[in-house]
Formats: structure tokens, sequence, C-alpha cells
């Protein structure tokens, strides 16, 4: 019986790819190991609701931010392709808790407004394009049925380049983007997330295996 | 005031609790925890630490209990008159809670003290108490405790009601009805001493009729060691009230202190006593007074940025949501004003007390209250002819599915699309 029930509990502590040892995690962000164990308990349920596999496949990104797991959603896909750090199509638990520290309150605005502007850089080219920022205000307007019409979508994305762009070179990079967050920081808000303060209240069962030292 | 007092033995150093808090002496005890002063290294502030010990909780089976009061400390956190709770810990060995201090103490310290309080200051602490249970249970807890233990005072003498550790979360409701035997038997009701199933609130409205009972007379109205003699007394309604208690105080405490949980008063009726609503000023009853969010100055127009950010895509608060948002947003058919001007109109209409909310740049926004129900309608013109509104419920969320739904209903009239559901 003894033999079993340690048989048990070693397989409990067994990790699934992409796993991370939480005093790592913790000396690399803004949460503490505890949190981190707390986050754990959520990172669990996200990357166990469709394929039992401890990595949060889009599908069940979606599902979790939609409760619909096919939903077509440009932003949603560029929040989870900037999760995705190493590229694999996988969000891994480390990579989860990583990006989500940006999310922090207490995170200096900088590395959210950088979080933002990569996000915002569809292509990648360092730069937010004009025919991006057109992509995007379009795929927000589809989302919210706002009804605007080709000319008004037109006439909003050049008010914004003439507002931002202000070396003229027909894009927005980083040090205009900057510009603008600083005139306007509620362009950011997205980028905090209150709840990340309470997650050990809110996946409070951490408490039972707890892996910290006395 | 806001200094450790120095721990006993200067020999030994202070105890830091996983680096985040400094512990003080010790407040109390129980069978499964005890109570620590402890202050935060990174704050400062004083706080109340629960430490319980992890091999005695797995001894006797009590983990879920504590997930549970945890649980139900977090629903509560927003009531005046509840203990809050900070934040949870745990190492391999301990789980530490860290919770509000109520430096007040027990408010039957008080009374020890005092005998027995006017009949005033009783109503006070009767409608803190009333106050914070129905709350409770609107959040689906009930407190199944209620005793002076649990009565806590902060610096200003308000209560602070602590330890939802016995309560029960509709989740584990059966049946609708409570089985297990809990409680203190001084201040139990009859159908949990009985262990018959019960609604966890009409036995909290018996506890309330004791307290309400021993804050005016100075001891509890049933009292003997043997509780099958206990319980009959319970049964035949057999306390007596002194000469000083006054007449509608009499008649509360004889229907809260009704054997039969049917035809108990509940605290819901109590709370619409004339009696229990003397002397209540304004601001108790209507404690959650919206304050104004901070303005925020926007020195440049609204941009396709502003546009973005409205994506749910980008909101990531679901993936730590169980519950559902109160929160939608539409494309208005009129201007700003003219939503002002509705939210306002439909806010009386439906009861609520109407603020108009300061904001900088062209928002327009009215803040309703009712209840414990607050709700923001946001207007801004992004463009010339869109008009975006949003709803949302920043507090009181898990109530009354019929107060969001009415006000969604009524806005109707002016919505051109509602956004994507995301629900």
């Amino acid at each position: 019986m003894l033999a079993f029930v340690k048989r048990f509990s070693l397989k409990r502590t067994k990790h699934p790819r992409g796993y991370e040892d939480p005093q790592v995690l913790a000396s690399e962000t803004p949460f503490t190991v505890n949190e981190i164990e707390a986050l754990h308990n959520l990172f669990k349920k996200l990357s166990t609701s469709i394929i039992n596999d401890g990595l949060i496949h889009k599908e069940e990104f979606l599902l979790a931010l939609f409760r619909n797991s096919s939903m077509q959603n440009l932003f949603a896909d560029r929040v989870f392709y900037m999760f995705d750090r190493k590229r694999n199509g996988v969000i891994e638990f480390g990579e989860f808790v990583r990006s989500l520290s940006i999310f922090h309150p207490h995170t200096p605005e900088h590395e959210k407004s950088s979080f933002m502007f990569k996000l915002y850089d569809l292509d990648g080219t360092g730069f937010i394009q004009r025919h991006e920022l057109k992509k995007m205000v379009g795929a927000l307007l589809s989302e919210t049925d706002l009804g605007l019409s080709e000319e008004s979508i037109e006439a909003i994305v050049e008010q914004t380049m003439v507002e931002v762009d202000t070396n003229k070179d027909g894009k927005i990079d980083e040090e205009e983007w900057k510009e603008l967050v600083a005139k306007n920081p509620s362009i950011l808000k997205n980028m905090t997330l209150p709840y990340l303060k309470e997650v050990t209240l809110a996946f409070p069962s951490f408490v039972l295996d707890s892996e910290v030292d006395d | 005031m806001d200094s450790l007092p120095q721990p006993q033995n200067h020999s030994s150093p202070a105890k830091i609790l996983l680096g985040k808090y400094e512990l003080g002496r010790r407040l109390g005890s129980g069978s499964f925890a005890k109570v620590h002063l402890a202050r935060s290294i990174e704050t400062h502030e004083l706080v109340a630490i629960k430490i319980i010990d992890k091999k005695r909780t797995i001894e006797s089976n009590m983990e879920p209990r504590i997930i549970r009061e945890i649980d139900a400390m977090r629903r509560l956190r927003d009531h005046p008159n509840i203990l809050k709770i900070h934040e949870v810990m745990a190492t391999k060995s301990k789980i530490y809670l860290v919770m509000e201090l109520a430096v007040g103490g027990e408010l039957f310290s008080k009374l020890l003290r005092r005998g027995r309080l006017p009949e005033s200051a009783a109503r006070r602490y009767f409608q803190q108490l009333a106050s914070a249970l129905q709350f409770s249970h609107l959040h689906g807890v009930a407190h199944r405790d209620v005793k002076p233990q649990n009565l806590l005072l902060d610096r200003e003498g308000n209560l602070k009601v602590s330890d939802f550790g016995l309560s029960a979360l509709p989740e584990h409701l059966r049946d609708g009805l409570l089985h297990t035997a809990c409680g203190t038997p001084a201040y139990t009701a009859p159908e949990i001493i009985s262990r018959r199933g019960y609604d966890g609130a009409k036995a909290d409205a018996w506890s309330c009729g004791v307290i309400l009972y021993v804050l005016l007379v100075g001891y509890v109205p049933f009292d003997d060691s043997n509780i099958a003699s206990m319980y009959r007394k319970i049964q035949r309604r057999e306390y007596r009230f002194p000469s000083w208690i006054s007449k509608p105080a009499r008649s509360i405490i004889h229907q809260m202190l009704d054997p039969n949980p049917e035809t108990r008063m509940s605290i819901e009726a109590v709370t619409n006593t004339t009696w229990f609503k003397k002397s209540l000023t304004g601001s108790e009853l209507d404690c959650n007074v919206l304050e104004p969010e901070p303005v925020i100055e926007k020195s440049s127009s609204i941009t396709a940025f502003d546009l973005i950010s409205l994506s749910s895509g980008l909101d990531l608060s679901g993936l730590f949501e169980v519950k559902r948002k109160r929160e939608r947003r539409f494309t208005a058919k009129v201007s700003a004003v003219e939503v002002e001007e509705k939210a306002k109109a439909i806010g009386e209409t439906l009861g609520y007390v109407v603020k108009k909310t300061k904001k900088g740049g062209e928002a327009k926004v009215v803040g309703l209250g009712r209840g414990r129900m607050e709700i923001v309608v946001e207007a801004v013109e992004l463009a010339v002819d869109v008009v975006v509104v949003e709803v949302k419920v920043v507090q009181g969320e898990e109530e009354e599915d019929s107060q969001w739904s009415d006000l969604i209903t009524e806005l109707g009239d002016i919505v051109l699309s509602w956004h994507n559901d995301v629900m």
C-alpha cells in the first residue's frame, strides 16, 4: 500500500513538457512562487480543455477568451502569437507566465508599450504600416458591426497617420508609438490585468500542494 | 500606531514569512489554526495572518473546507462589514491566509466590559451584521457560524464579520439544503442542532436574533450545558425579556427566535422594520457611493488605436473569469449626449441613484447605483456619427440577473447594433 502511495505521489510531481520551476519564473517576473503555483492551476485548466497535453493550443486559448474555440479574431490571434515566444504553435507554461507578467499592474509601462507595439506590427517589420493599421481597423469594425463605409475607415486611418506619423515617412515607428502612448495612455488599458494581483485568491487550491520550503 | 509590538524575547530575530510579512505576536488560536499579527514588508500595513498546519488538516479532511473558506472570503471582499482577505500563501507544511486586521478586537470583549449596550448602539451593530449577512446571502454564501468570536471591530468601531470557514457555497448545496451539523450551540438554530437539512440564510437569521438579544440583555437567551434540555427550551421559546427591552426590539427577537425556520423572520424582513431603519443614515443604507473615476486628461484626439483597443480579442480578463461578465458594448443610433440623457432617464425609471461622472475628453459617463449594484454607462464618439457605448457592472456583479437584463432591455431603443457577444 505504502509503495503504491509513493509511486502515485511520484507520478503527481512529474510535470508535462514546457513546465518550468516556479522558483526560476518567480525570479524573472513580478510574481511570487505562490502566485506562479496559482497560475499553474489556471494553466492546467486552460491547457487541458480540449487536448489534454499540458500545452495551450490556439483552440483552447480561443475557447477561454470567447467560449468558442473556432472564433475568428485577428487580435486574439496576435495575442496568441505574442505569447507563443518559441513560435512552435503552442503556449507552454513558462511562456504563459512570462507573457502574463507584462500584464501585471506593477510592470513598467515601457514594457507594456513595447509588447503592444509588436502585437500591432502584424508583419514584424519594426513598423506599424498604414496597411496594417487599415487591416486592424477593418478587423475591429467587422467584429463590432459598426457599419462604417470604406471611406470612413480610410478617413480614420488617414487622420491617425497624420497625427502619429510625425516624421511623415508613411509608417509608425516605435518612437512615434511611444509619443502617442505618452499623450494617450488609455490605449494601453488592455495591457494591465488587475486580476493578476489576486491570483492566489482566484486559484487557491495551490495551497494544498505548494512546493515552497518552510 | 503602525509599529509592530516588539517580541518579548529580544534575542530571537523577527520571523519573516516568505519574504513578505514580518510575523508578530499571536492574536488567537483554534484547533486547526492560529492567528498572528504581522506587517507587510512592502507596504508596512498591519494584517492578521491565519496559519494553518497542513498535516492536521489532511488528517481531519479539512482541505475542502479551507478552499471553500478562501473562495467565500474572496466573493465577499466588497462589503465594509466583512473582514477582507488580502492573499493566500503556502509552503509544503503550512497555509497562510493574509487578512485585514480588526484592531478593535472582539465586539464581545466590549460587551463583557460594559455588560450590555444601549439600544441605539446595539441597533448599529445589528444593522451592520444584517447588512453583511444579507450581502453574503446575495452572493450565495451563508455564514452558518455567527457567534461572538466572529464579530470583530475595526479602528472606527465598525463591525467586521469574520470566519466564513463553515460557510457553504451553492455548489455544495444538496437538495437545496445543507446537511453538516456545525455552529456553536448557544447561537445555533434548532434545525442545525437536530441535524435536519436546513436553509443557511434562515439559520443565520436565528443567530442574528440571538446576537441582538445578547447585545441588549447582556447574556444568551438559551443557556444549558445539556443540549437536549436547551433544545427543549428553544422549542418552547423559553426565554425572558428584562424590563428595559423596548417593545419593537422584543417583537423582532421573538420573530427571529422562531424555532420553525419556515415562519422565522428573515434578515431581509428585519431590515424593513421601522425599528431597524431608525437612525440609519442614508450613507449606511447606500454605502456604495460611486467614486468618480480619475480624470484622464486627453490632449490628443481619438485615433484608430482607440478603436482597435475595443477588440474583445485584446481583453484577456476572460482567461481569469469563471463567471459571466456583465459588460456589453453597442453602437448607438444617437449622439453621446443623447445616450447620456437616456441612461439617466432609464436609471431614474428603474430606481437607480444617478450620478454623472466627470471624465476628461469626449466621453460621457453616467454612473447608476442601486443596492450594492453599480453600473457605469460610458459613451464615446469615435468618429463623426459613430458613438460606441460601453455598459458594465463595476460592483455587485453576481447579483440580480433581472436588474441587469432590465437595464439592457431599456437601452434597446438607442442601440444601432450590439457588438459581438463574446459570451
